[in-house]
């Protein structure tokens, strides 16, 4: 059929094919497949597609790849796990009780906050969103830092075995808003505060959600537990400036 | 089963990945299958599923219990299979095409011809014609599962087919099998 068909011709044999016409409707297509040997062309063809496209069977395959999938995870887990906890600081890793980890941990997350300070009180960071990926010892740290001419963000996330500690250091000229969430059935909140020199300046936490708010120089640290060994989920950052959402941010803990 | 799916989730989300073994048996047919029409080919079908499933696992963590999992997979599998022919450029003919034999009659030849010619008219759509057309005649998903699964209204899917028929007529006029 080379000529075209009328939208109303179309429209009432994709009605038909659905066998969804209702009397009217039914009544209109006759009237237009009596006058048109055209019309009654494209029925049929539509009609013989529609058959066409409903005898192609369903194919059923046989195999069964759930053992391919399940060793691909499991490998893919044992990798993961051998980069996060096979290294070099052996005798700290296994033998510490968990909190004197945490406290340790802690304090790097805190040396590195205090060297950024430093960096803040003489001049702001100059990498925007630039993350820094690095893994010694059987841990896995990372910095990236975020910001505009008001504000300025440096989060340093350090991964060991399952506990994360994230140290955000910050500097904003006008008041900003910080949330971070995460995914609460893959993390547990362990801790959270300020580590500034203003110690009314404490996080807010809400379900799984952590809000600080920022003015001029501020330090704060969290500490999350991983509750399952499978891939982290990422966190997700979000900064408001003057009541507008000026970052979305994934943060992927490697 | 929606209910006892989700308690297999979250027992897999808590660290029991044998479970997704479940989850993989479960819904392994429908997802090689779909992947089948979509790419053409049973054994990269099968390769293919393997990734999906994977991803699956990957992200099972950011599983929000709104929809059902099968809905979630076969996005999962819809998305990589796109990504799939995008990146291996594939629009050759898929081997699923009846092979004629030797005493095949005429009108089986020019039956196995018109599906040759339908599948690759299929082929050309563009993908959300195309992922329509398969969820609906060839996995038979009703309007209902196939607006879940690709997150849009049941009236959209139903205009989508629409479009996607005319678009397969017109391709057929074109080369000349109507």
């Amino acid at each position: 059929m080379k000529q075209g068909v009328s939208k109303e011709l179309a429209h009432l044999v994709n009605l038909k094919l659905e066998g969804n016409l209702n009397a009217t409707e039914q009544q209109r297509l006759a009237y237009l497949l009596s006058d048109s040997e055209n019309a009654r062309n494209y029925l049929r063809q539509m009609e013989e597609l529609d058959a066409h496209l409903r005898s192609t069977s369903q194919w059923s395959p046989q195999s069964d790849i759930s053992q391919q999938v399940i060793q691909r995870i499991g490998e893919a887990q044992q990798k993961q796990k051998h980069i996060r906890t096979i290294s070099l600081a052996g005798n700290f890793r296994t033998n510490a009780p968990a909190l004197l980890r945490y406290a340790a941990i802690l304090l790097i997350g805190l040396m590195v906050g205090s060297a950024l300070t430093m960096i803040i009180s003489t001049g702001r960071f100059s990498a925007d969103r630039q993350a820094v990926v690095g893994s010694m010892g059987g841990r896995t740290t990372q910095a990236m830092s975020f910001g505009d001419d008001d504000w300025q963000l440096q989060l340093n996330s350090m991964v060991v075995d399952q506990t994360i500690t994230l140290v955000i250091t910050a500097y904003a000229s006008v008041e900003i808003q910080t949330n971070i969430s995460f995914d609460q059935g893959a993390y547990s909140l362990i801790k959270a505060g300020d580590t500034s020199s203003k110690p009314n300046q404490v996080p807010t936490v809400s379900g799984n959600e952590l809000m600080f708010h920022i003015k001029g120089n501020e330090r704060y640290f969290m500490i999350l537990q991983q509750q399952a060994v499978i891939p982290m989920p990422p966190l997700h950052l979000n900064v408001v400036k003057n009541g507008s959402l000026v970052l979305q941010q994934e943060i992927n803990l490697f | 089963m929606k209910q006892e799916e989700y308690d297999i989730i979250r027992r897999i989300q808590q660290g029991h990945i044998n479970d997704f073994g479940h989850l993989v048996k479960r819904h392994q047919a429908a997802v090689i299958s779909l992947l089948y029409q979509m790419l053409g080919r049973a054994e990269e079908a099968e390769e293919v599923a393997q990734d999906v499933f994977v991803k699956a696992f990957e992200n099972i963590g950011a599983f929000n219990f709104k929809s059902k999992f099968f809905s979630w997979v076969y996005r999962i599998a819809i998305n990589t299979a796109i990504s799939y022919r995008q990146k291996e450029q594939r629009f050759q003919r898929p081997d699923y095409m009846p092979e004629q034999g030797i005493n095949a009659t005429e009108n089986t030849v020019l039956e196995n011809e018109r599906t040759r010619y339908v599948k690759q008219a299929i082929d050309q759509l563009k993908e959300k014609y195309r992922t329509v057309i398969i969820l609906s005649y060839f996995e038979q998903l009703s309007y209902a599962e196939i607006a879940e699964v690709l997150d849009i209204t049941e009236k959209k899917v139903k205009s989508r087919l629409f479009d996607a028929r005319k678009l397969l007529h017109a391709k057929l006029v074109h080369s000349g099998i109507f």
